[in-house]
Parts: structure tokens; sequence; C-alpha cells
């Protein structure tokens, strides 16, 4: 007797983003295996990520064979004067389509590209460890060191940060537990006035610790050391009052330029995992729930690759984009970067997480206009656009095995209906398997080559375009074989336009028993 | 002691027989006075026979002589009465001396409890303490001695002791607190703060340093102020202790101006007696000398009256004819006297002695 199909949807899979830490049977099916080159959309799909426009022009030239643009800084002056900082190949340039080398102090050398820029009280200051620290007066091209006169030795430090009226810096290359900080509003200060330092070796909870980074967040100083975390009050004056709050154990940072604060949350990276502060503050008195849990063993894996001094990954970069609505964070050394939901957090406290490949950034930085600039081994490159560089890229999307709530049936899938939002010319490979394998039978086919209605686009002596805005494509694939589990993926090269997948209806036969 | 009684009235034994106690030899003078004018009468006859002026010339001479033995007899008492002065200043140097020897002071001791006290023939004294004063004495001395000499010492060195005594309490208290501050800003994870705000310090380390910097300002002025402060204070035990060392010595001065009042109430009935003896002496020979000068008063008078007896007296109608006077010059010879004197002595007209001649009214 013919057996009744049973259809088995998938809506807005891999809506969970990625989650390989639990197990796969009776996960959720919104979670995802695999996302790369992913984001969740704007309506709670599985998308494929932007693709990034190179800007640079000079990049080789200046660059060389250097990783390319490790930092990056929009500062704007007082007079409303914007100008983009970078640093790359032991040079520091201005400028985002010609990069143009500062002029620096006689005889200044730069030996590394790990540089903290700050832009404090209408002024650029230039830390990194090993180099004296240098100023930019209101955006200057000409860039004069803080040389020490005196008493007054201006920390040569790894990280520095402004806030409560004055910088901050800590992290030089023979002290790693002192926090030391300027003068009020003069960051050149740092003997007289009101500038000053602690010593942390008597507050680290677990004995000795190194700084590796430090913030300004819900009216705290955060000093993150690598397994600690301190948390000051009274840093407004922190001569007079600097008392320690709080002090998190167990978790610190291990990646200086990983914090990023969301507004709510302050997310940095530690050994743990990401972490969200804010949470660690509310829920101090429980353990922490880091909000990478969904991919804790991958992204663990990605950190052991980075190269690190000490155990701080210098390498390791992030940034928060309130626009994209998402926190990314790249591992150069392992070529992929997190890319973090921050929208909403999932019941486990985790993000909706996805990654990116073939982007492998150096730098990020957000601009006044909420655009992404990345730095790249060619130059700075700007979030936007669905090509890399007009180049196509690859968006993976595979969900974990399901077996559809009867794992003691054989499941013989009969065929997909997909619904996806977007595409053009897109060649996409359907790939299915059964029983946990990696080798998926797959199905190619490719998207309508309608154009994108182009509205307000004056294009005379050229077909006109006059399909919707938005492509919605229904592909149906006939599907062959049987298992217990299935794991279904899409893998789509990205062709200048969008592609988000709605829905995956599964049309599959229910067999015996196993 | 009592004048040397006996000694006065043997001086006064030894004065002439012959001088009255007023100092003249009245019967003598009158002796001699009435011979004289006997034999002026048996010259001269009655004064109204101035017939026999022949017969009567014998008389005058006569008379003179007898006249001059009474001034012989005059200048006799002119040296008795030297004599007795001198016997008298004799006597009055006598009664001096006795009355010296009468007054001369007495050395006395006073003994008290605390010693006794012994004056000398000079006038000086002996304080004597007694063993047990004179070692009080000198233990009080010796204590005042250890005073003074803390007054004099180095103020430097007392207010740097003081200073220790006194940090020495607020330590105690400085390390409680410097410890709670300590625990405080370790607590607070303060403890490592470095500022140039606070000389390169915490704030609460630099309110303490502060703090202590201030209580050891205020303990070094305090010490000072009360380094002077038990200088003076030393100073004034050290006085009171020396002043005290001789109150055994002030006690018996007073016991020697106790003694000294009961000295002269015994020495003052022999000052006294010597001073009567003296004043009495004096008054003696002060009544003897007067008598004497009476006596002489006396034989002047008498002298000018047998001068006025013989020579007449008065002027005018208080003319008396004198005895020899009487019926118009010296004798009744219409003479004057010198004129008589020259006559009858034979001198060269104006060569008798005027003093001669004298006695004949000139």
């Amino acid at each position: 007797m013919a057996q009744e199909l049973r259809n088995i949807t998938i809506s807005a899979p891999g809506f969970l983003g990625i989650n390989t830490q639990d197990s796969p049977i009776g996960l959720n099916p919104a979670y995802a295996s695999v996302a790369d080159n992913c984001v969740i959309d704007q309506l709670g799909r599985v998308g494929a990520r932007k693709g990034y426009e190179l800007l640079t022009t000079n990049g080789p030239a200046v660059l060389g064979t250097s990783d390319g643009i490790c930092c990056i800084l929009e500062f704007i002056s007082r007079a409303n004067v914007t100008t983009v900082f970078s640093a790359g190949n032991n040079k520091i340039f201005t400028g985002i389509t010609t990069l143009v080398e500062v002029t620096l102090p006689v005889g200044y050398i730069i030996t590394a590209n790990d540089w903290k820029m700050i832009s404090f009280n209408n002024n650029v200051y230039f830390f990194q460890v090993g180099h004296a620290p240098l100023i930019s007066t209101a955006g200057s091209t000409t860039l004069t060191a803080l040389t020490s006169s005196g008493s007054n030795v201006p920390p040569a430090a790894a990280e520095a940060i402004a806030g409560f009226g004055r910088l901050w810096a800590a992290d030089t290359a023979t002290n790693k537990y002192t926090v030391y900080w300027s003068s009020l509003l003069d960051g050149a200060d740092w003997h007289g006035g009101s500038s000053g330092s602690i010593d942390l070796t008597t507050v680290w909870p677990n004995g000795y610790d190194e700084v590796v980074a430090m913030t300004e967040h819900n009216g705290f100083l955060l000093v993150f050391g690598k397994k600690n975390i301190l948390v000051f009050s009274g840093a407004e004056s922190p001569n007079a009052s600097l008392t320690l709050e709080d002090t998190i154990e167990g978790t610190g940072c291990i990646a200086r330029d990983s914090i990023q604060s969301t507004g709510t949350d302050l997310i940095f990276l530690s050994t743990r995992g990401l972490m969200s502060l804010q949470r660690i503050i509310q829920e101090k008195s429980l353990p922490l729930n880091d909000i990478s849990s969904n991919i804790r063993t991958d992204l663990l894996a990605s950190l052991t690759q980075e190269i690190q001094a000490n155990g701080h990954r210098k390498a390791i970069k992030g940034v928060y984009s309130p626009v994209d609505a998402f926190y990314l964070l790249a591992f150069p050394e392992s070529q992929v970067v997190y890319c973090f939901d921050v929208r909403a957090p999932l019941e486990n406290g985790s993000f909706r997480v996805t990654t990116w490949s073939a982007v492998n950034p150096r730098g990020f930085s957000v601009f006044a206009d909420d655009s992404l600039y990345m730095g790249r081994v060619n130059g700075i490159v700007k979030y936007d656009g669905y090509l890399d560089n007009e180049v196509q890229y690859q968006m993976r999307y595979f969900s974990n095995p399901t077996d559809f709530d009867t794992a003691a049936n054989l499941k013989f899938l009969k065929k997909f209906n997909l619904t996806i939002i977007g595409g053009q010319s897109t060649q996409t490979t359907l790939n299915w398997g059964y029983d946990y394998t990696s080798s998926f039978q797959k199905q190619e086919f490719t998207f309508g080559s309608s154009s994108i209605a182009e509205y307000g686009l004056t294009e005379y002596n050229t077909d006109g375009e006059y399909s919707a805005s938005i492509i919605i494509q229904t592909p149906k694939v006939n599907s062959t074989g049987n298992g217990s589990v299935v794991t279904v993926g899409i893998e789509a090269q990205i062709n200048n336009a969008s592609f988000s997948i709605q829905k995956i209806d599964i049309h599959a036969l229910l067999g015996r028993l196993i | 002691m009592a004048l040397n009684d006996m000694a006065f009235n043997q001086a006064l034994q030894t004065l002439p027989q012959n001088i009255s106690p007023t100092g003249f030899n009245q019967t003598a003078f009158n002796q001699d006075a009435q011979t004289g004018a006997n034999t002026l009468s048996g010259m001269l006859g009655t004064a109204g026979a101035g017939s026999n002026t022949g017969g009567g010339m014998g008389n005058i001479l006569g008379g003179l002589l007898n006249l001059g033995g009474a001034y012989y007899s005059g200048q006799e008492d002119i040296k008795g009465a030297q004599q007795f002065g001198q016997q008298a200043s004799a006597a009055a140097q006598q009664l001096g001396q006795q009355a010296i020897g009468a007054s001369q002071f007495k050395p006395f001791t006073v003994t008290t409890g605390a010693g006794a006290t012994t004056t000398t023939p000079t006038g000086g004294f002996n304080l004597g303490l007694s063993p047990e004063q004179a070692a009080m004495q000198q233990q009080l001395t010796q204590q005042a001695g250890g005073l003074f000499g803390g007054v004099t010492g180095d103020i430097g060195q007392a207010s740097q002791d003081i200073y220790s005594q006194i940090r020495a309490l607020q330590s105690p208290e400085e390390e409680r607190a410097r410890l709670q501050m300590q625990e405080n800003l370790f607590a607070s994870g303060r403890g490592g703060i470095s500022s140039a705000q606070y000389g390169g310090q915490g704030a609460e380390e630099f309110g303490y340093n502060q703090a202590q910097q201030e209580a050891m300002n205020q303990a070094a002025f305090q010490a000072r102020a009360m380094a002077l402060s038990e200088q003076e204070q030393m100073l004034g035990l050290g006085k009171g202790l020396l002043g005290q060392a001789y109150v055994p010595q002030q006690q018996q001065l007073d016991a020697l101006a106790a003694g000294t009042n009961l000295a002269n109430i015994a020495s003052t009935g022999a000052r006294t007696g010597a001073d009567l003896q003296a004043q009495l002496g004096g008054t003696g020979l002060e009544a003897l000398l007067r008598s004497y000068e009476s006596g002489i008063a006396g034989e002047q008078t008498q002298r000018n009256q047998l001068i006025d007896l013989l020579l007449g007296s008065g002027q005018g109608s208080n003319a008396v004819a004198g005895l020899l006077t009487g019926g118009g010059g010296v004798l009744g010879t219409e003479k004057s006297g010198s004129e008589f004197i020259d006559d009858v002595l034979g001198f060269d007209k104006g060569k008798a002695p005027s003093w001669l001649s004298g006695l004949f009214g000139g």
C-alpha cells in the first residue's frame, strides 16, 4: 500500500543561527550547522551577507606584501573636518581612496601595526607597545611624539582609552599590571596635574594577571585582565575616589580589539568565548553565560590558531555595526569572521551566529555615517553590495541532521520546494545527505535571470526591467536516497543580489522502522 | 655691766682740796681782800683824815704790797683752776674708758632645734646647723642644683625627648589608623594608586600622611613648649628647693634675732649704767667747771668792788668817791693816778706802767 507523503517544513531555516554544540538529534531545525557568509536578515531569515567594495586604489603600492590595513579610525575635528587614519605595513596613513603616509617625528620607527587610535579632546592619540605615543593635533597629518620630559613619561602602552575626561593606558613592555591615567583633558601630561596610576597586583582576585584591555561602560571603568575583570567606580576622579566596585573572576579578555559596546551590552572575547559584560553585571551572582555558547568549540578552535603574545591575541578584531545589528569577530589566522546577531538573544542567552569567510578583514571601523569599513590586505574596503570586490562569493547553509521527529523510521526524500527571496542569476546548489554524512547529494540550479526592477533609474536605449523589486524564487528539486536522519544544505554564489532562504519544504516518505 | 662707781669717786676725791665744789676758794680770797684793805687803811688812815698824808704814804705802800699779795693769790687760783681742768680731763678720759669697757659687746650663743648660732666679739656670728639640718640642706641644695642643671640644659634635646614621648603615645593609634586605611584601600582596590595630585600616592594615604605630618608638627611645637614649660617648672622647683634649703639657716637667723633682742635686754642695763655713769661723771665735771667759773666770776666781782671802793665809781651825779680818790686827785693830792704813781714810785713822768697808774684812775 502506498504510503502517505509527509511534508516537512523548515521555516526560516537557520534563523537561530549556527549551533554546533548541542546534539543534532532533536535539535530545533531552525538551527544551522553551517551558515557561512550569512547574516540574519531584517526578516529573521538566513541570508547572504553583503560583499565589500575596495575603496583604496594605491593599496599594493603602500601596503606591499604586508597584512594590509590593520587599524582604521575616522576622526572628526571640532572644525568638522574628517580625517581617516589607518595603519598597516608599519606605516600610518590618512585617506581612504589614496593612502597617504603621515609625517612622523624625525627618527621615529614603527615596527608593528597594533595601534590603538583614540580620538580625545580634538586630537588623535596613537598608542602601541614599545612605541612612544603619537599625537595628531586636530587631525593634523604631522604626528608628534609624546616624549618623556623629566618624570613625565607617557606610557608606551598597548592599550589606551579615552574616558572620564582623560586618557587611560596600560600594558607596557615592562609593566602589565599598572593602569595609568593622564591629567584631566591633557593626554600629554602623565605626571603632573591629576594624573596618576594604580598598581593592580593587589587587586587581582586570582593573583597575578595582566591588563589586556580597558573600557568605559555604564559609568564604570572596566579593566580586563586575561582571566579577571575589574570594575572600578569613581573613575571621574580617580585620584580621590577610584574604587573597586566589583571583581569578576575567571573571565577576562584575550583580545583588546574584541571589546565593543552595543549600548546595552559590552561584548568581549574571553577564553571561554564571547561574553557580554552587561549580563555579567546583571547576573554577577550567577554562572556566566557566554553569547557564543552555540559555537563555543568552533570559536575556541579558531582562537587557538591565532598568534598570541602572553595570551593576548592582538590580531583578533571585533566591531559592532548598529545598522546591521551584528557584532563581527574576525580571526585572521583561521580567516573566519563570526557574525553575531545582536537583535535579541536566544533562549539560552547566546546570540544567533553565522560565519563569514573570504573576507579576512584585518581591521574594522564604523564611521559616523554608520557604514562599516574594513581593513584588508589591499586597503580599506566598505561593507556594501553583494560582491566581494566585484567578485562573487558563496553563501552556504546546512541544517543540522534532523529526524523529523521520527527517529525510528527511514526517510525517503522525494522533493524539495524552496522559497528563496532575492537572487539574480544565482547559481545555487541544493545539498542533501543522510545519516550524518558529509558527502552530500547535490542538485545545481540557477535562479531566473530576470533583472530586479530599477525604479528611478533612467536607462535609455536599454531593455526595460519591469519585474518586482524583490524577486521571489520557488525552485522545486526532486531528490533521492533514504536514511534515518537528513541534512539539507544550500550553496549559492552571491551575484550582486541579496539572497535569503525563506522556507524549505521537504516532501518525504516515511519508511519502515529501522 | 654697771659702771665703776668707785673709780669715778676716787677721781673726784683727787681734786684740789682748796677748791670749793663751785671751783673757787672763797675763804682765801676773802682773807686776802681783808688783808689788803686793812693794809691800805693802815697806810692811809681813815678816809676823813686827809691831813695825815705823810704818815699815810707808808701805809699806802704796805697796802700796795698787800694788794700785790692778793694779786699773787689770784694767780695761784688760776693755776689751780688749770690744774683742775687737766685733772678733770683725765677723769673724763678715765670715765670714757670705763664706759667703753662697761658697754663693750659680749658674744652670746643662740641654740635651737636646727642648730646653735654663736656670735663673735667682732660682731659676726656663726650659723651652726645640726647635722640633720646640714644634711637636709645639702640634699636640697643638690636637688636644686640638679633642677638648675635641667634649666640650663639643651632645649633641643629636651624637646626631642618630649617629642619622642608624644610620638610614642600617638604611634599606636596612628598605626591602627594606617592599618585601617590600608584595609580600606586594598578592600576598595585603591591600594596601588599613585597620583601626582597627591604627591605620588592616593588621596587616603595623602590624607593619612598629611594628618600624621600635622600631628608630628603639632607634637614638635608642643614638645618645644612643654620643654620650655618644664624648664620653667624646674627653675621654680629649684628655686623652691634652694629656698627650702636655707630655711633652717633663716630660722637660725630669726632665732638669732630673737636672741639678740634678749641679749639686748641684758646689755642694755650695762650700757645704760655706763651711759649714766658717763653722763653723771660728765655732769660732775661740768658742775665743777661751772663752779670754778662762778668762783672766777665772783673773784672778778669782788675785785671790781674793791677797786670801786678804793677809787670810786659812777659818773656825774652818780659818782661816788673812793677811799683813795676823795678830795681831788689821788689820795687828795690833786694828782692824777699816773702822776701819783710817778711821784710815789719815782718813775719818770709818764713812765709808770699803765696798769699801775690805772689803779689810781690813770
